[in-house]
């Protein structure tokens, strides 16, 4: 069987993401998860690594050579985000603001321009305690750009392994890329208007990008887990598993413990999942 | 007139149940949804829209076919790996707008144009003006389109003579969030007591805190953990940030989640309630004091 | 000298004080030597990010001397450091009464960035 690469995602934050992706991971053998939520990666809170590997992260930004540049200012009027301006005929650089698309150096007519590098994050890698083979990306606090942290640590994935990769939240850039060329993404929801609401957003966005999805509702109830089973019937989407409402659960989510090492029986149906999807996304590939 | 962000870091802590319970509170104001990618305080309260206009802001690379000849620069040039190899199309998702492939291209094939990002209401709730928005699917969220809402909902406390704007903010520790933020008189933190709660909770408070604005923090589903809760608490001391109430992790609020009900709104006496009405009137005190 | 204030609306000198730079909607320019007074759209306003910077840009190019206004951005605050340009502080009012008190040389210096910096 080839291995699997999915991402966990959702249109909101808080629903459940980390939950689902750190509890599938435990459950799994052979498994690498990427913690691709570069903002605020939380599964560490829950895998507790030892990180036995940093890579950094650069960007190019621009540098001045002022003896050379003869003040044209093609630079600053070509900039389309402001990182450069010309004040009394010498250009400033604003490298934070810099969007490292190389155009500047390109453009200046007198090859006054450099490009140098910028630490815009780091990879972290781990062994961890639960035999989960796990790299987590940090966005430097400041840095406005995800996508290329994602882009890297997406590298880090291992095809001898099955692969889950946790997004950020979000429909945004940052999550397409985590998402773009993953074989499934699992929608992780809850039961209220406010799930409802960001799962159409990010079932729409599963749509355009015609990647295969099912849902996982957290934190379900009986009262409640109509509003979006009846939203899921009508738009033919599976749903994969309800993990109940139970104050045990948040409890321990607090304290960082994944629920699965409290109730194996868990691991189990987690697995299922798992070969659910395979099996789905096999069948697929036999009949095309 | 008085400005209060109420920002989160992690999702899902309560800021929007926080937010639209004040509101039924403060009885009138005007609201602004600053969370234009997954936009959740109409559900609770329900705005009539008024008007809305088109939010245009990033910018895309069109190709005139035509003109195109295959030569490839545009891909060798593109440092966001936005141009298809084989068939040079460009990816809109990708494409950040740079110009670069535009200012390459040695036919003039391609061009920039600025895109529909997002729209943004001018809405009436029964509390008051409600300004929100919605970022297009696959949008960048560069803030701007936040900074917009902002903006708008200042205007239209101004027009309106309101005394009060209440800003459901950004998540996140990035631009949107510092633009939901930028100007305001007070800034309420909603956490909640979670290993990653309390970490996102110190990644946006170091974020923000060189802009100077008095903070104030609510801890949501308290009882859920005690001891982070405390923990919470020791930290808030440290920070110079004043903890105005503590809320419990009860069914009840489930319920009206669910319903999309608020809380403070329902009929029996209930302890949430009781804990949101005294969060409010800390908030009115250090309002008044400020 | 020609010296610039961040303006809400365009009403000549009867113009309110924008408390902020990057994205005022409007720069007052105005020459004291001949009193004549421009109101000038801020494009850099627009923009997505880097508004300061921009709207730094394009008071230089206007050939300003003195910034007048509520506060400016650290980012701002370089390039016009950078540019010989002199930062004032004022609170609020008219544009007619951040002329005078600049000529009567009774507003204070800004001599760091302050105000609400974004990125």
């Amino acid at each position: 069987m080839s291995s699997l690469k999915l991402t966990v995602l959702s249109g909101k934050g808080g629903t459940g993401k980390t939950t689902v992706s750190v509890n599938m991971a435990l459950s799994l053998p052979n498994i690498q998860l990427l913690d691709a939520d570069v903002e605020e990666p939380n599964s560490q809170y829950f895998l507790h690594p030892n990180f036995d590997n940093e890579e950094k992260i650069y960007r190019k930004v621009p540098e001045i050579n002022q003896d050379i540049c003869t003040a044209c200012r093609k630079c600053v009027d070509f900039c389309e985000y402001n990182a450069l301006a010309m004040m009394l005929d010498e250009v400033l650089v604003f490298p934070e603001i810099c969007h490292s698309c190389g155009g500047c150096e390109k453009i200046c007519p007198v090859d006054a321009i450099t490009e140098v590098d910028r630490v815009l994050g780091v990879l972290k890698h781990a062994n961890t305690d639960y035999d989960v083979d796990f790299w987590q990306g940090e966005l430097n606090i400041g840095e406005e750009s995800s996508v290329p942290v994602i882009e890297a640590l997406k590298e880090k994935a291992d095809r001898q392994k099955d692969v889950i990769i946790d997004a950020q939240p979000g429909t945004t850039c940052p999550t397409i890329e985590a998402v773009v060329d993953s074989d499934y993404g699992i929608l992780v929801t809850e039961p209220t208007p406010f799930g409802l609401s960001d799962l159409k957003i990010a079932s729409e966005l599963m749509d355009e990008l015609q990647i295969p999805h099912g849902v996982i509702i957290n934190r379900a109830e009986e009262d409640s887990d109509y509003i979006i089973e009846d939203f899921c019937e009508e738009k033919g989407i599976d749903i994969l598993l309800k993990i109940p409402f139970k104050r045990e659960f948040a409890h321990l989510y607090s304290d960082g413990i994944p629920f699965v090492i409290e109730y194996p029986d868990w691991k189990d149906k987690f697995k299922s999942v798992f070969n659910e999807i395979r099996g789905g996304l096999n069948e697929e590939n036999y009949s095309n | 007139m008085k400005k209060i962000t109420v920002i989160s870091g992690k999702g899902g802590t309560g800021k929007t149940t926080v937010v639209a319970n004040l509101a039924y509170l403060a009885q009138d104001l005007v609201l602004a949804d600053c969370d234009v990618d997954a936009p959740n305080l109409h559900l609770l309260l329900n705005p009539e829209v008024n008007n809305s206009s088109i939010f245009k802001s990033n910018k895309l690379a069109i190709k005139d076919q035509e003109k195109c000849t295959n030569c490839g620069v545009c891909y060798d040039v593109c440092r966001f790996n936005a141009v298809d190899p084989v068939n040079y199309e460009i990816d809109e998702y990708k494409c950040e707008g740079c110009g670069v492939c535009v200012a390459m291209c040695p036919e003039d094939a391609l061009s920039l144009k600025l895109l529909d990002t997002g729209e943004i209401y001018n809405s009436t709730t029964r509390f008051g003006p409600m300004v929100h928005a919605n970022l297009k699917i696959g949008s960048d969220n560069s803030g701007k389109l936040v900074s917009e809402v902002r903006e708008k909902a200042v205007e239209t406390a101004e027009e309106q003579d309101k005394d009060l704007l209440l800003i459901d903010g950004s998540p996140g520790i990035g631009c949107p969030v510092i633009s939901s933020i930028t100007g305001v008189d007070l800034v309420l933190f909603v956490t909640e007591p979670s290993k990653s709660g309390f970490s996102d909770l110190k990644r946006v408070a170091q974020v923000i805190q060189h802009f100077n604005i008095p903070a104030l923090a609510v801890i949501n589903k308290y009882d859920i953990n005690e001891k982070i809760s405390r923990e919470i608490e020791e930290y808030l001391k440290e920070e110079d940030i004043e903890l105005v109430g503590k809320i419990s992790y009860s069914s009840d609020v489930v319920d009206s989640l669910r319903n999309a009900q608020l809380i403070v709104e329902q009929e029996q006496d209930n302890k949430v309630s009781k804990e949101i009405e005294g969060i409010w009137t800390k908030i009115q005190n250090r309002i008044s004091q400020n | 000298m020609k010296i610039a204030v961040t303006a809400e609306n365009d009403n000549g000198f009867e113009s309110n004080v924008n408390p902020h730079f990057g994205r005022s909607p409007y720069f007052a320019i105005v020459d004291t030597e001949t009193e004549e007074i421009e109101l000038v759209k801020n494009e850099a306003a627009r923009a997505s990010g880097g508004a300061g910077v921009s709207a730094a840009q394009l008071i230089s190019d206007r050939g300003v001397e003195a910034l007048i206004s509520g506060g400016v951005g650290p980012k701002a605050y370089t390039a016009l450091a950078r540019g010989n340009i002199e930062m004032y502080s004022i609170k609020d009012g008219t544009i007619r009464q951040a002329v005078e008190a600049f000529e009567e040389g009774s507003l204070s210096q800004l001599t760091s960035p302050n105000g609400t910096p974004r990125k």
